[in-house]
């Protein structure tokens, strides 16, 4: 009888960097609180400041290996680009109020469409790049290599292609524009890979929905887990030859239990527990994300300069955009 | 000297150090080779991040960083680096843990309690005083567009008639219309709408009385108790908005408070303002003052189970208005006349709704 044997890999090479997030709910509490005190102090001027703090403490208790991420951006960063978007809308809000007066509220309508439009694969670039550009672990710098103009083209296609097939195109896009995305995402001399499939993606989608319906939603938390793997699964890091495998071990039932849990969290506490929902949230995802592979994490090198200009994230902040 | 680990900004490898404390630098070395160079930081190149209370990261300006897990080490560096460095309002609430947390929750939520009671309605006030009329009348009528209710034409014409008798004292230009419905209700909108109900035109017995209405609704209009209440509303909501971090609501609520005016209900202080301000109104005009005192006793009187109580339930107790009404009265006394220009109009509108 044939025995099928695959050897593990050498011992000395095989490693599985644990990922944990350290924070909790009380001290983070505490972080949204002063930030909500003086953003209304100052009439909410403080926001940029207040939104630098939030993720610095949300980085810095994300360990990797035993090492804290660092997240580098200053309020006077986001504060900027925090202007320049705030220029920005204003100037598109009188366009459209010209418009309206002399072209009528129908073109002012399709203007204002195809503005937001035009924004957002700017804003998703400009984000990125910020993001990853001020995070950083062990001093090696993350970064986003996306050409823009690349990435802005590649958007309008999948866009167009999504709107002539109502929709249905959805899934490819979603899956295209993060197989960009992600696959230009670097962690020091470290390159990220997606290998994301709209077909898989559409269908995985298409039976979540269904099933979610035939089971009048309790389905729901077991798609959510499909969606969650289906991200992290596809995802790796790639380094001189060598290779980082994510999984994710969360399970429908895990995700039920999270999902209940935090929900009676923001009822009970009307809304004041949300602190403690975000960590648990990041502490669930941190837990149940398995990394294995032979990358040593000591041998990454700084690669990825600094970019400081944080308008893209600004603009994705006010049309709540989701990045990656 | 203390353990911790050094990285230097060029590549990930961590590299176990010892570190010694000075007064305003630190210095370490590699433990495993002796002879490498020393590093010496002074700690105003140095970034402190307190990770917690016993994990600490310290980034030079130049030369990469050190994580450090000794609560020795922790604490002493602390107090030396603290004399170059203030305190912070977060350092604060994370070292006093929960309970600092609640606090500063504590000072937050009055913060808003003084917000919501007294700065705002000062702040909107301000801001009603400064819009110009022309708000009054946009706001009117995109308020009657969403009420889009039908107007008795003929008692309409018969009210503007009644009405066109009496002096208003408005800078607007004052509109009276009849709409037909079992409700017992008036209203006025923002820019001179006043609309009296045919159920309530029943009810009123003397022309008196219905002079007095509409002097109250008429004083809504002329004191812009829309606007005002508008701008209060608003600039709740934008507090409420700014509050949960929320811009794209801001201009849902501007939207929906427009449309919604109808749904705004005049405080006490308004009802009595109107109150007040209506008896002048008739003053003015001498009109029998007590035509208001009557209106209050018929509405007072309508069984409130049967007729939606809309008009009553957001006035002052009627009781409570009779009072001051009569105190008002009694402080400004004033002769009348007949008013006889006022008859014709309302005998017609009395047999229009019997």
């Amino acid at each position: 009888m044939e025995q099928i044997y695959t050897p593990p890999p050498p011992k000395n090479v095989f490693n599985q960097p644990n990922l944990k997030f350290n924070g909790n709910g009380g001290s983070y509490f505490g972080i949204l609180i002063v930030n909500m005190l003086l953003c209304i102090v100052t009439l909410g001027f403080y926001y940029p400041w207040a939104k630098a703090k939030k993720l610095s403490y949300l980085y810095s208790n994300t360990e990797l290996d035993g090492s804290p991420f660092t997240w580098s951006g200053t309020g006077k960063e986001i504060f900027k680009g925090f202007i320049k978007a705030v220029a920005l809308f204003a100037a598109l809000f009188i366009l459209l109020t010209v418009l309206s007066r002399t072209a009528g509220p129908v073109v002012a309508a399709i203007v204002y469409f195809i503005g937001i439009i035009a924004i957002v694969p700017f804003a998703i670039h400009g984000s990125n790049r910020y993001r990853w550009s001020r995070t950083s672990w062990r001093g090696i710098r993350f970064g986003y290599r996306g050409n823009r103009n690349e990435f802005v083209s590649l958007f309008f296609k999948e866009f167009f292609l999504t709107l002539v097939t109502l929709g249905f195109y959805g899934a490819w896009m979603l899956m295209n524009l993060r197989n960009y995305i992600i696959g230009n995402i670097r962690f020091g001399s470290g390159e990220f890979k997606y290998k994301g499939n709209g077909w898989d993606y559409f269908v995985m989608n298409l039976k979540g929905y269904l099933l979610t319906l035939v089971t009048l939603g309790i389905y729901g938390f077991w798609w959510q887990a499909n969606i969650f793997r289906y991200f992290v699964d596809n995802t790796e890091l790639h380094h001189e030859g060598k290779m980082y495998k994510l999984r994710s071990t969360a399970t429908g039932g895990q995700f039920a239990g999270l999902i209940i849990l935090n929900m009676i969290i923001l009822i009970f506490t009307l809304g004041i527990g949300y602190a403690w929902v975000q960590v648990n949230v990041l502490k669930f995802v941190a837990e149940h994300v398995e990394i294995d592979g032979d990358i040593d994490l000591g041998e990454l090198k700084q690669t990825e300069e600094e970019y400081k200009d944080a308008m893209g994230d600004d603009i994705a902040g006010f049309l709540d955009l989701d990045i990656v | 000297m203390y353990p911790g680990k050094y990285y230097n900004d060029q590549t990930s490898a961590l590299t176990q150090v010892n570190i010694t404390l000075f007064d305003t630098y630190l210095e370490f070395k590699p433990v495993e080779n002796i002879k490498a160079t020393r590093h010496s930081w002074n700690f105003d190149e140095i970034q402190f991040l307190e990770i917690n209370k016993n994990f600490v990261k310290l980034i030079h300006s130049t030369d990469g960083g050190l994580e450090i897990r000794d609560p020795e080490f922790i604490q002493t560096f602390k107090k030396l680096y603290s004399h170059t460095r203030g305190t912070s309002i977060y350092s604060m609430v994370l070292r006093g843990g929960t309970k600092a947390a609640f606090l500063t929750a504590g000072i937050l939520f009055a913060i808003l309690v003084i917000c919501y009671f007294f700065v705002i309605p000062w702040g909107a006030e301000k801001i009603a005083g400064q819009l110009p009329k022309s708000v009054d009348r946009e706001v009117g009528q995109a308020a009657r567009a969403a009420l889009d209710e039908t107007i008795d034409t003929a008692g309409s014409k018969l009210l503007t008639e009644f009405a066109s008798g009496i002096n208003w004292k408005s800078d607007d230009t004052l509109r009276f219309s009849v709409v037909k419905s079992e409700v017992v209700n008036a209203y006025a909108l923002p820019g001179g709408y006043i609309v009296v109900y045919s159920e309530l035109l029943k009810k009123i017995q003397t022309k008196e009385e219905l002079a007095a209405l509409l002097a109250h609704e008429v004083s809504h209009v002329n004191h812009r108790h829309s606007i005002r209440k508008l701008c209060k509303d608003l600039s709740t909501s934008i507090l409420v908005n700014t509050i949960l971090g929320n811009i794209g609501a801001v201009s849902a609520s501007l939207y929906s408070n427009a449309t919604t005016i109808y749904n705004l209900r005049y405080s006490r202080e308004y009802e009595k303002e109107a109150d007040i301000e209506g008896l002048e109104l008739l003053r003015t005009n001498h009109i029998d003052q007590k035509g208001m005192l009557d209106l209050m006793k018929i509405l007072s009187g309508i069984d409130k189970k049967i007729a939606v109580p809309t008009f009553l339930s957001t006035h002052p107790l009627t009781g409570n208005r009779i009072n001051y009404l009569e105190q008002q009265i009694k402080e400004h006394p004033s002769s009348y006349t007949d008013m006889p220009a006022l008859n014709g109009p309302f005998r017609a509108l009395k047999k229009l709704y019997h």
